[in-house]
């Protein structure tokens, strides 16, 4: 029963973007189609996950310092096959990943290369791997760890879906009739605004159930 | 005129309000203007001795290659070592140097190791062949006069790994500027803190965005 409520916390209350405020600049920068979004979420996943669950495996004797280390060479390693895995399931996707708004220059192609290599140093990987996932048992552990890695996906998803109706007037690519097309939301400023507005949603859902 | 462009420069290329890398550290760094600087500080050390490490590997010694395509699948590898070597460095002279201070200034050695917004600088300074020749393509006003991908040169890696931290710097002292206001009673209890400083960080971007157009 604790466990089912760690599960849920870690997706919904605790939420590691929302709630937290961690691993933002994906999704503030990548996430402005929902293509694009599940590519991120699902490399996020397979670099988050495994590298945390190989990570509970080293020796507790070295020091804080060279665990990290390890850590973070853990996932960048394992962002190798992600890279080629996320780039073989949908080639265009993954090059897009790549583009982001420019201020006074627009759309520059390859200026957002370093997000996806990035998530090889999230604050999962080097900070919430000792503060939170290695205090529990193993196989709670992976639970707990899904749970965050989903609460990260489903917001990444969530607010790219919002910013590809917004600005671009489509959903999963297909045209939505919109009246009013606002393309300046795929920009930084755009996803930095939106993540603000659903935190605040995100407070107050979780505070005015926890009062009632 | 200078001092113009250097905060336009900084502005522009700023990696929190263009690129959004290190948010959530500057977020934490906001909160008290006493650990500031020394966040601030240790970031830019980390941010200019890591460009300084990966320019000694890719021109003298003529790993250059590695920027190439496949080799730079592996980037996060090396980009990764080199900074936990150079944070193994870092721990140790605070250690040696600062003795009784050390557990002071060791958790903003912590911070800033891998920290989106130093390895990022990396990423921007030595980017993979392809993309540098796309970036090169669309210049930016650069705080020492530079453009990125100019790194065959030990002092211009130095000096983009400093405009970085200094970045850095600029963009948490106007967010602890305006800190407290976001606490305000008088902001709806939802928005108050970190949703209000993320709508206020995204109202900064958009302005530099728009002065930019």
């Amino acid at each position: 029963m604790k466990s089912q409520v760690e599960y849920k916390d870690g997706l919904f209350r605790h939420n590691s973007v929302l709630y937290e405020g961690m691993v933002i600049a994906p999704i503030v920068v990548c996430c402005d189609t929902l293509r694009k979004a599940l590519i991120l979420s699902l490399a996020f996943v397979l670099i988050t996950v495994t590298s945390v669950l190989i990570g509970s495996l080293y020796p507790r004797r070295f020091p804080y310092a060279v665990r990290i280390i390890l850590y973070a060479l853990t996932a960048s390693a394992i962002y190798i096959p992600t890279a080629l895995l996320c780039e073989y399931i949908s080639p265009s996707t993954y090059a897009a990943l790549t583009n982001m708004v420019l201020p006074g220059q627009g759309l520059v192609t390859g200026a957002a290369f370093l997000y996806l290599p990035l998530l090889s140093v999230n604050s999962f990987v080097v900070l919430h791997s000792e503060l939170h996932f290695y205090r529990y048992p193993r196989k709670q552990m992976l639970g707990v760890l899904l749970a965050h890695a989903a609460g990260f996906s489903l917001v990444a998803c969530l607010a790219s879906f919002l910013r590809e109706i917004a600005a671009h007037g489509t959903v999963l690519g297909f045209a939505v009739d919109m009246p009013l097309v606002m393309s300046g939301i795929a920009a930084p400023w755009g996803g930095f605004i939106l993540i603000g507005i659903l935190s605040a949603l995100h407070r107050r859902a979780f505070r005015s159930k926890s009062e009632e | 005129m200078w001092f113009l462009t250097a905060v336009f420069s900084l502005m522009t290329t700023n990696l929190i309000f263009t690129r959004a890398l290190g948010t959530s550290t500057m977020m934490a760094a906001a909160k008290s203007r006493a650990s500031l600087p020394g966040l601030a500080l240790m970031m830019t050390l980390f941010s200019a001795l890591a460009c300084l490490g990966m320019q000694l590997i890719c021109y003298p010694l003529g790993l250059a290659a590695l920027l190439t395509y496949p080799f730079s699948l592996g980037l996060p590898l090396v980009y990764t070592a080199m900074i936990g070597v150079i944070y193994l460095l870092v721990l140790a002279a605070v250690g040696l140097i600062l003795r009784e201070k050390t557990a002071v200034y060791k958790k903003y050695v912590h911070l800033s190791a891998f920290n989106c917004a130093v390895m990022g600088t990396l990423y921007l300074a030595f980017a993979p062949d392809g993309l540098r020749q796309d970036l090169s393509a669309a210049p930016t006003v650069r705080l020492f006069g530079m453009l990125e991908g100019a790194m065959d040169q030990p002092f211009s890696a130095i000096l983009f790994g400093l405009q970085e931290g200094l970045g850095f710097l600029l963009a948490a002292l106007m967010l602890s500027a305006v800190r407290e206001r976001l606490y305000d009673p008088e902001i709806p209890a939802s928005f108050r803190g970190r949703p209000a400083m993320m709508v206020c960080i995204g109202i900064i971007t958009l302005a530099i965005y728009a002065v930019f157009a």
